[in-house]
């Protein structure tokens, strides 16, 4: 998993079956922890399905790559990013 | 999965057999405008994907690429590694529109 | 497997229910001569790793769901071990 900010929200008009009902999120990801509580990041813009109900601004663990559509199993999503969890606290010492 | 604009279509007739049928368009990846953060500006690069929806010409579409672009039911068995599995309708960023679909 | 530098740790309330009870750490991988390689990771960690600590990460899937005993675990970076 990554660490990314969710930034902001994208709705789709027409999807694959499979994304219908997605709520879908856009967030950036942090590259480096002295940058952790810089906002805006900046950055590529990753799209990213979200188990989590997050909002704008919260730091979010983003699973990437075929793991994100693990926890829809046994339904086939055609995923490559999901936030699995809404980091409360992060402590660096 | 990332945002890109719709560009153009690429027509091959010597493939993989298996992906006779399937609909290649040309998508360019675009990413937030770094300063305003108001628009979606191009990456400048360009990706083919397979189109399972019958998106077109300057749509804004939902890509997912890597392994997880085999993972629907329409290209479980194909050798590619983007697919279109979204037609953007809007995207909101902060606390802007920065992309309405019947707005453009 | 990798080498990577603890950074701290995370803790979340809202989260996939295979992290329940999994401890969350901020991982740096490294390369050999100890300079990042690529951003921070979050792993599970099972070994009670600590700031400072220098680690073995795996992106092995299987151990993940293992550990957390779950088959639908988003998991994919583990502590697999503390080097010495």
């Amino acid at each position: 998993m990554k660490i990314a900010r969710t930034i902001g929200t994208v709705t789709l008009s027409r999807s694959h079956p499979s994304m219908e009902a997605a709520n879908l999120r856009c967030v950036e990801l942090v590259d480096s922890v002295e940058r952790i509580h810089e906002e805006p990041l900046g950055g590529e813009t990753i799209v990213a399905w979200d188990l989590c109900s997050t909002g704008i601004g919260d730091l979010v663990a983003l699973a990437e790559g075929p793991e994100s559509a693990q926890p829809f199993r046994p339904d086939i999503k055609p995923l490559d990013a999901s936030i699995v969890a809404l980091l409360d606290h992060i402590e660096l010492n | 999965m990332f945002i890109a604009r719709v560009t153009g279509s690429v027509v091959s007739t010597q493939k993989v057999d298996s992906m006779t049928g399937h609909k290649l368009l040309v998508v360019e990846p675009y990413r937030l405008e770094s300063k305003k953060r108001q628009s979606l500006v191009t990456t400048g690069r360009t990706f083919i994907a397979v189109d399972t929806l019958g998106a077109g010409e300057d749509d804004y579409v939902l890509i997912a690429q890597g392994s997880s672009a085999r993972l629907t039911p329409e290209t479980k068995q194909l050798p590619i590694d983007a697919v279109i599995i979204g037609i953007v309708d809007t995207v909101h960023i902060d606390k802007h529109t920065t992309y309405c679909r019947t707005e453009s | 497997m990798q080498t990577a530098l603890i950074l701290g740790s995370t803790r979340a309330t809202v989260k996939h229910e295979s992290l329940v009870g999994q401890r969350m750490v901020l991982v740096q991988p490294l390369m050999l001569d100890e300079t990042p390689d690529g951003p921070p990771l979050i792993a599970i960690d099972a070994f009670g790793a600590r700031r400072g600590d220098h680690v073995m990460l795996t992106s092995d899937g299987l151990y993940a769901r293992d550990i957390t005993d779950n088959e639908n675990t988003p998991v994919r970076w583990s502590v697999m071990g503390i080097l010495d």
